[in-house]
This record gives C-alpha cells, structure tokens and sequence, in this order.
C-alpha cells in the first residue's frame, strides 16, 4: 500500500512537471473515450440490453416463411398452430393499428396493439396497477377493456391513480381500462401507447389467406429449439394440405425477439463501434508516442534510480502508474462527455432505430468505459515503461556527457505512426464510401415529385363504419371534401403512400394456371382519381382513372413498369387481365383489366430498386380491402400551403364528414424522405466526424514523431548542413521522412481498407466497397495531410544553424 | 588539390559579435589572415577565445559581423545560404573533434554525403568514396556503422570524408581532442600525408605538440590574432 501511495505521489509529481503534455493527453483520451462510450452505449441499448422481461431470450417471434422469407400470419394459421402445436407454453397473436382516442373531446390518434390474452405472460410482465386481460376477454363483445402504457397514463391522463375502472372511448367504443403497465414497458419492443384484447370472429379465424398477424411465442420448459423447428415443420406440412390454396409455398419458424427487432441495425452500429475504436488506437499511438519521447529526456532519470537501486519492475510500475493515472482522468472526463453526448444522440438520432432512446452512461456503460480506460492506459504506458526499464543505465549516463551525432530514428514511434495512418485510411475510405452512398441516395428519382406535397392518414374506426359501403363513402366523402377545399392544387386518397409500406397481394396474369405458385406477388394501392397528379407519377400508356370508373363499371387496374415487366415480359401489358384480390360472382379470381402502366416508384425507400405495384380505383376497392387497411388512407395534398396549414385545411375536410376523426402521421413527402434516409445520413456523419478526428490524430501523429526526430537529428542536421546540404536537401530529407511513413501506412491502410470495406457492402447504395475514386481520395488526403505535418517540422530544421555542428567542446 | 589561387583564403578586418539578451560578446575582433594554398596552419587559443568561431566563418557556417572573407579569389561575405552550402559542398571538407559521423549511415553513406549534396553522378561517388577510404586505410570497414568502429577509426573516416570530395581546404576542428595519443598520432600522421600531397589545412588546436607539426601557427587570444609566424609562439 505504501508502495502505491509513494508511485501515485511520484506520478502525481511527475506529471505536474509536465502540465502542458498532460493536459494534452488527458484531452484527447477524454475526447475518444467519450466518444467510444458514447457509442458504446447506442450499441448497448439497442442491441445488447435485455428487454426489461422475466426471460427476455426466450421470447421468439415465429413467423410464416413465404418463398423464403419470413412474413406475416394469417388469423386462421395462427389458430390452427396453437391448436395443434405442443411445444410452445403460449403463442399470442399481436397486430399494430391506430386508433382514435378522444381526450377532452379531442380526437387523438395513438398507437396501439390488438394482442392475445397472454401477451403479457409471454412478456412475463405484470401490471403497475390493475391487470393484465382474461381469456374471456378475446372474444368479440367481451374485448371492451383496454391496458394503458405508463406513457399514455401520464401524458395524456395526468397519471390519475384512480384510472382503473374508468371507461374511455377507442374508435368511438367505449372501453374499462382495466390495468397500468410499468415504464419498463414503454419502448421495449415497440412504441405502442396501449394494448387492446385481439378479439377474432369466427370467420377470422377461418382466414388462411390474409397475412397481417405478428406472432409472439414462449417455448415450454425443456423444449430445444431444434425440436421446435421440428413440430412446426410438421405443422406447416398439415397447413399445406388442408388449405392448399392460401398455405402452397409457406412453412414456419422462428427467430429470438431481440434478433428480429435490432438485426438490421447490427451491421451499422458495429461499423460505428469498431470506427470509434479505431479512433481511440490512434489517439493510444500518439499517446504513447508522445511518452516515448518524455522517456528519452527522462532517461537519465531513470538511469539514476536504477543506479541507486530500483528493479526493472520498479520502473516498469512506476512509468506504468503514471499512464493509468492520466488514462483515469482521461477516462472520467470521457464518461462526463459521454454523458452529454448520448443525450445528444438520443436527442437527435434518428428516430426509427429501436430502443436507442433509452441509450444512456448506466452501470454497464460505465463498466465498459472503465475497461477501455484501464486497457488504453496500459496500451499507451507499456512501451515507454519497457523502453525506460530496458535502458542500460551506464548508457544514458554516459550520453549525458557527450555528444553524439546520428540520433537514431525511433522504429517503434515509426511504427506507431504508420498504425496510425492505415487505421485513419480505413476510416477515412469508410466514410468516404457512405458519403459517396449518400449522395447516390439522394440523386436517385424517388419516381414521384415530393416538393410541395403534404400528406397525413386518417382512420376510421370500425364502431362507427362497421361495413365495406360505410367506410367507402366516409372515404368518398373526405375526397369530395379536399376536392372543395381552397389553395389545393390537387389532392388524392390513397391506401398507402410511398415509404408508408403497404399490402401485399399475389396476382396470377391471364393465361396462367390460378394457383398461389403462378401468384407475382405486388404492392396494392387503392386511390382515388387524382394521385398521379397529385404525386406528379408519369402515366406511361393508358389512362388514369376516373369518376367513370365506379363500383359498378368494369374492374380496372394500373401496373407500374416493374409488374409489367413480370407479368407479361415481352408483351404489351395494356388491355390484357389480372387476376386479384377478390373473387368474382363465379368463386372464381375477379379478372380485372390493365388500363394503364404507371412509372415506377421506390415506394419501399430510396434504396430499394422498384418493386411490382399496382393499382385499383378506391370505388372498386375489394370489400376485405378495408379491414386488410384497418379502413385507413392516406391524404395526400399538393398545394402551396405549408405542411400545417394544409394539415388543418385536410382537418376541415375531413371533419365536414366526421368531427371525431383526427389526421395523424402529417408532414410533407419531403420530409419523409429525408426522414428514411436519417439513420443512413446519421451513422454517415458520425463516422466521417471519426474519420476527421482520425486523420487528424494521424497528422498530430507525424507531426509529433517528425518534429521530436528534428529536435533529436539537430545536430545531424548540423553536420549535414556543415558537408553541404542546402536548406531543400534537410527541408526534402525531413519530409521525406514524412512520406515514407505515409507510404508505408498507405499501404498498410489500403489492404485492410480493401479487406475491411466489405463489411460496409450491405449499407452500400451504388458504390462498391472498393470504389477506386474514394480509395484514391483518402490516400491524396492522407498523403497530402501526412506531408503537410511533416513539413511544418521540415521547415524547423531547415533553419539549423550549421555552426551547432562545429559547437561540441 | 587544385592551386590556383594565392593566397586561397583572405580575411580582413573579420569581426564577429554575438548579441544575447542584454549581453554583447565579441568573439573575434579585425582578424586579418591569409592562407596559401597547400599551406597547413595550426590556430590555437585557450578555450574560449574564439577559435571555432574562426572556423565557422572560414567554413561559411557564419557570418561576420564586419570585414571581407575571400575564398579562392570570390568574396563570400555576400552569399546567400544556398550559395553558401553550394560552396562548403565544393571547396570546403570538414573534420571534427566529435567525429560527427551520422549514426544511421555506414560508412560508405557518411562518406557519400558531401558529395550527394554536391551533386555527383553515383558511379563518380563510389570511385571517390572508395578511393578517399583507401587512402585512410578503411576500405574493409566500408559496410560497418559508426557505432561498430574505434574512435580513431571513425576520425579516420571523417578524414575520408573531408577529402573524398578533394576539397580546396580542409577544416579540422580540435580532430584529436576525442582520441587517445596513439589514434591521436595516427590522424595527425594522416593530415600530414594530406599536406605533402598539396592539401590546404587549417587546423584548431590547443595542443603544441599537434600546432608544431604545421607549418604556420597563429594564435588567438579574446578573439584577436595574437601571432603569425614565428612557430610554436606560446600566449601566456
């Protein structure tokens, strides 16, 4: 304990000697490991932290797979499954809606979700207040009670204690909130504002073809997963024969909740925490750069102390008890930054990655900084410490009192910097390849015009428009209502808006057997006449529809390109017959007629190519149609309003039919670009800003190595000036030095950036992760960055005073 | 070496003053001295009298605060630093008390170096390297570090390397103060077969017995020239 408290105090001495070098040190340690906490704790909550659940790994989201993919259940599979299956304890159906909630007489939309009784055992939750539903409860007309999130609870019904037993209207049915759940909940796995009983009529639960359920299950106690995987192999094989039609193609299985929830943001967030790592192994190089060079003015320091007695091991402490104490300060000041800047990233991050709002500096975030401080102070500390303990005492000495000449240039320091610059052009090449993306991005044509275009949804609750006729004329009025409204340049209806999602439906082209295998299966848009012109989508052949095109004329659709391309390649699709949707008076497919081929649209996001679509006129839409759209749509408005102007003007139109219904979801097409593209341009700029800070660690790196050579080759530099040299040879010699560290870095840099870039090849958008003109970019960059800290140094010495070389008496 | 000029080297009136802080210290104060060619002088001095500063003006390495310097009939009071650098490389060879050999350099590169920065063709240089080490009797040693040979080896090719360019003078500062007797002698021996073979020497030292074996002795005593010829004139 002495022993420690004597190498503080001496460290703690040592380093007050040296405030300026310090100071520094601990600066840009507290800048990296803020930032690679800060991370850190991103990637913690959203990929690592445990749902807040009794035995969250054993949640499993089970799934359809159809041709391959995993996708949806339909209500009718998901009853037979939890007949027959017998290894799951629970298998509880979940759909997302939204519904109206009034409040104060003021309709709100919210989020909810239409769960299983047992929803919250497989969750393994129990309420804060009242509880969870009873089985009775998941029936039709005895789901009239309601579970609200601790979020709604409070925002919107002031945390009222007495809130249990209260009824309140969802949709416009009133409805018992019979429990409370805990924060905990908030957020955990999605954003629903409250739960409501799944309650499936029986002809639901005859439907095998709608695919719109997410199914949560628990496996029993003793049940692998891999006897799992068996009996729902088994089950699909039963489901494919007794309903041949909706279940050819379709197996089962699973995947674990966490997975299913955070494995697209995986790859990002590991790129992002292995850049910040990067940046802090720099910043480690420099720092043990910069005490490599303490250690040689301390050499005979330490050579004294070995003379009077200490081991190598004491040394070794010592020098090493010093390269913690600033790792330490270094660490804490991180942690404080870090704070602050996960606050930052909550703040403005991107709002579509799951859970990253509840990212902050906790007990495991702080563990972890606490390691990567420890681990810096001994990366940074062990080689002065070796150097130091390894100087043979007589040596430094000596060289005290005499003069040499050709201080030999530092290896280890060399190699330092040359880590340095092949770990900055990876990051630099990285975020050079998601900048390039980025840009790609944003000069892809959408196939739509966004300027000026404001859309918002509204819902119809099925209380009030229980039936197919109600909901279309609810509908049809809305339309007719925009249609009146004033400073509307044109405005539509529409099922689902690009980058909204939408209903898949499979389509068998005339002339192919009508079975699910013939099936192309398309994105459904039901609209109303002026969409195209309101979204400014090119009408390649054909016509658009319009009021002609009623519930009682011939059934017409609009392809775009893509489904052109599919259902009829080489030939022209316009007049030919699609089978979709619904059956016609025969029990056969209704056939309808393709009036007109539409440009394609990348509705599914800017960097997904354009996928087959198509669609109907809102007056022929299919009556299952509605309960597919949970009787929504979306409005859609071109005009010079701005977004919340015409927000209320769609407001008053929609209330001309119903005061109850409130527009949610309201904000310009631009807007909802920008917005898809916000995790993508979030994780690009972070990782350029490590870029940045590495390839100026980088450049401090060969600035630092190039001017302590200077200092340690003056005299060299003398002598050489003394046999000849002119101010360009010493200023050549010294930068030269500089790009041979940059070379070998470069080269160094660009195979791991050539063998590391890969793994950005799925973030990629038209630019492969070899792109030559980025590659060639970060090593002009870091070439010129890397002459340039050279140079600075370079000009120092070519200022030598050559008499130094003749001054050694 | 090349003879052409009489005298090869002409100070006049050559002072050097160094201003620090407040402080104003005149190391030489109208030096007049003349230096023929082929000739081989001997400064000497007690320490701090002015002796390397001598030998940097005569070396171009500084500048003097007033008088003329004339090398091999061109002043070069005037020259700008590349011109200056381009002049040590061509008629000036340099030997030091320290040796200054590079560390990192083997001897054939440290011998080498004068005459990169002269600009000479490769092949040119390996002849004049190989020749100059020859004549030290080092030739064996060619592929060896500095830190791998004896002190009076590395002197020796610091020789080589003043003369390998055959400079028209060669300045030699203190060039056994680092050596014991024996290597002492070796290198004074070498300097000597240099003089017979025309070479141009101007030495410092503060050893007689090194002084007496020039031909010409001049002394500096507070930076003015004390003595010319006679020899072995002692300052007290």
């Amino acid at each position: 304990m002495d022993t420690l408290t004597r190498d503080l105090r001496f460290a703690f001495r040592s380093l007050r000697r040296t405030p300026a070098l310090a100071l520094a040190v601990v600066a840009s340690l507290a800048l990296c490991i803020g930032a690679t906490t800060s991370i850190f704790s991103v990637v913690h909550a959203v990929l690592f932290r445990p749902f807040p659940f009794a035995d969250p790994d054993g949640i499993l989201v089970v799934h359809e797979i159809y041709r391959g993919s995993p996708g949806s259940f339909s209500v009718g599979n998901w009853a037979d499954v939890k007949r027959d299956d017998q290894v799951f304890q629970y298998l509880v159906p979940l759909q997302r809606a939204s519904v109206n909630l009034a409040v104060k007489d003021a309709p709100e939309n919210v989020r909810a979700a239409l769960v299983g009784s047992d929803f919250f055992s497989v969750l393994g939750v129990t309420p804060a207040m009242g509880r969870v539903f009873r089985s009775e409860e998941a029936r039709p007309g005895a789901d009239n009670v309601v579970v609200l999130s601790d979020r709604i609870w409070r925002g919107r019904f002031g945390a009222d204690p007495g809130i249990v037993g209260h009824e309140i209207r969802v949709d416009g049915r009133p409805r018992t909130v019979v429990g409370v759940m805990p924060r905990a909940v908030d957020f955990a796995i999605t954003d629903e504002e409250l739960w409501l009983p799944a309650a499936f009529t029986p002809k639901q639960l005859a439907e095998h073809d709608e695919h719109f359920l997410v199914v949560l299950g628990r496996l029993k106690r003793g049940v692998t997963r891999e006897r799992a995987q068996a009996e729902l192999d088994g089950i699909a094989t039963t489901l494919r024969e007794r309903f041949p039609e909706a279940n050819q193609s379709r197996g089962l299985s699973f995947t674990p909740l966490l997975d299913e929830i955070v494995s697209d943001y995986r790859p990002r967030l590991f790129v992002l925490l292995g850049a910040v790592g990067f940046v802090l192994l720099i910043a480690c190089a420099n720092i043990a750069g910069l005490l490599l060079a303490r250690s040689a003015s301390r050499a005979r320091e330490v050579a004294v102390r070995t003379a009077v007695g200490a081991s190598r091991g004491h040394i070794v402490r010592q020098v090493l008890t010093e390269a913690l104490m600033l790792a330490l300060a270094g660490g804490l000041a991180g942690i404080v930054l870090a704070n602050w800047a996960v606050a930052a990233i909550v703040s403005f991050g991107p709002a579509d990655v799951p859970r990253l709002s509840s990212a902050a500096v906790d007990v495991p975030v702080m563990a972890f900084a606490l390691l990567v401080t420890l681990a810096s102070g001994l990366a940074f500390g062990l080689a002065p410490a070796l150097r130091m303990a390894g100087r043979l005492p007589h040596e430094a000495l000596k060289e005290g009192g005499r003069t040499g000449a050709g201080a030999g240039r530092d290896r280890l320091r060399s190699t330092m910097v040359i880590g340095e610059i092949a770990l900055a052009l990876v990051l630099l090449t990285g975020a050079g390849l998601l900048i390039r993306s980025g840009v790609a991005l944003n000069e892809v044509d959408p196939g739509f015009d966004p300027h000026g275009v404001v859309a918002g949804r509204i819902s119809l609750p099925e209380a009030s428009y229980p039936t197919p006729e109600r909901v279309g004329l609810a509908f049809r009025q809305v339309s007719e209502a925009l249609e009146r409204a004033p400073g509307i340049e044109a405005a539509a209806l529409v099922s689902s808006a690009p980058l909204e999602g939408g209903s898949s439906n499979g389509l068998v082209p005339e002339g192919r057997p009508l079975e699910i295998a013939s099936a192309i299966d398309s994105d459904l848009r039901i609209i109303t006449p002026g969409y195209f012109r309101t979204m400014h989508i090119a009408l390649l052949r054909g016509r658009a529809f319009t009021a002609q095109d009623g519930a009682s004329a011939p059934r017409v659709m609009i392809i775009n390109e893509a489904l052109a391309r599919e259902a009829f390649p080489g030939q022209d699709a316009l007049g030919k017959r699609i089978a979709c949707c619904e059956e016609g008076v025969d029990g056969r497919p209704a056939f309808k007629e393709v009036i007109g081929i539409a440009a394609d649209v990348r509705a599914r996001g800017l960097s997904q190519d354009p996928s087959a679509e198509f669609y109907l006129p809102m007056a022929q839409a299919p009556a299952a149609a509605w309960g597919w759209l949970s009787r929504s749509m979306t409005i859609a408005v071109r005009g010079t309003l701005d977004p919340a102007a015409a927000g209320n003007s769609r407001r008053a139109g929609v209330r001309t039919g119903d005061r109850s219904l409130p527009v949610f979801n309201i904000g310009t097409m631009n807007d909802r670009i920008t917005g898809s593209l916000a995790e993508s341009r979030f994780s690009t700029m972070l990782l350029s800003a490590f870029g940045v800070i590495a390839l100026l660690l980088a450049a401090i790196g060969v600035y630092g190595l190039i001017s302590h050579g200077v200092s340690q080759r003056t005299q060299e530099i003398g002598i050489r000036m003394a046999l000849g040299a002119r101010a360009g040879d010493v200023l050549a010699m010294v930068v030269r030095h500089g790009a041979a560290l940059a070379g070998a870095g470069l080269l160094l840099g660009l195979a791991a950036a050539l063998a590391l870039t890969r793994l950005l090849t799925d973030l990629l958008f038209r630019v492969s992760p070899t792109d030559p003109p980025t590659f060639a970019a970060g090593v002009c960059v870091l070439t010129a960055v890397a002459i340039l800290a050279a140079a600075l140094p370079a000009r120092r010495a070519s200022r030598v005073d050559p008499a130094v070389a003749l001054r050694n008496d | 070496m090349p003879i052409a000029y009489d005298p090869l080297i002409r100070l006049a009136g050559v002072s050097k003053v160094f201003h620090t802080e407040e402080v104003e210290t005149h190391a030489l104060s109208a030096i007049d001295l003349e230096i023929r060619a082929g000739e081989f002088i001997a400064i000497g001095g007690p320490s701090g009298c002015g002796k390397t500063t001598l030998l940097s003006i005569l070396g171009l390495l500084d500048s003097p605060s007033e008088g003329s310097y004339v090398l091999a009939g061109e002043p070069v009071m005037s020259l700008d630093q590349a011109q200056r650098a381009r002049v040590r490389s061509r008629a000036i060879g340099f030997i030091f008390q320290a040796f200054n050999l590079i560390g990192d350099l083997d001897v054939f590169r440290n011998v080498e170096l004068p005459l990169i920065y002269r600009g000479m063709p490769a092949a040119e240089r390996k002849r004049a390297v190989h020749e100059a080490l020859e004549r030290v009797g080092l030739l064996h040693r060619i592929r060896h570090y500095p830190a791998q040979l004896s002190g009076g080896q590395q002197q020796r090719v610091a020789v080589a390397r003043a003369v390998a360019g055959r400079p028209l003078v060669l300045l030699a500062d203190e060039p056994t103060g680092n050596l014991d007797s024996k290597n002492g002698a070796d290198v004074m021996g070498l300097l000597e077969e240099l003089h017979r073979e025309a070479a141009t020497i101007c030495m410092v030292t503060h050893d007689p017995r090194y002084a007496g074996r020039a031909q010409r002795n001049v002394h500096l005593f507070d930076g003015r020239l004390v003595g010319g010829d006679p020899l072995h004139r002692e300052v007290a």
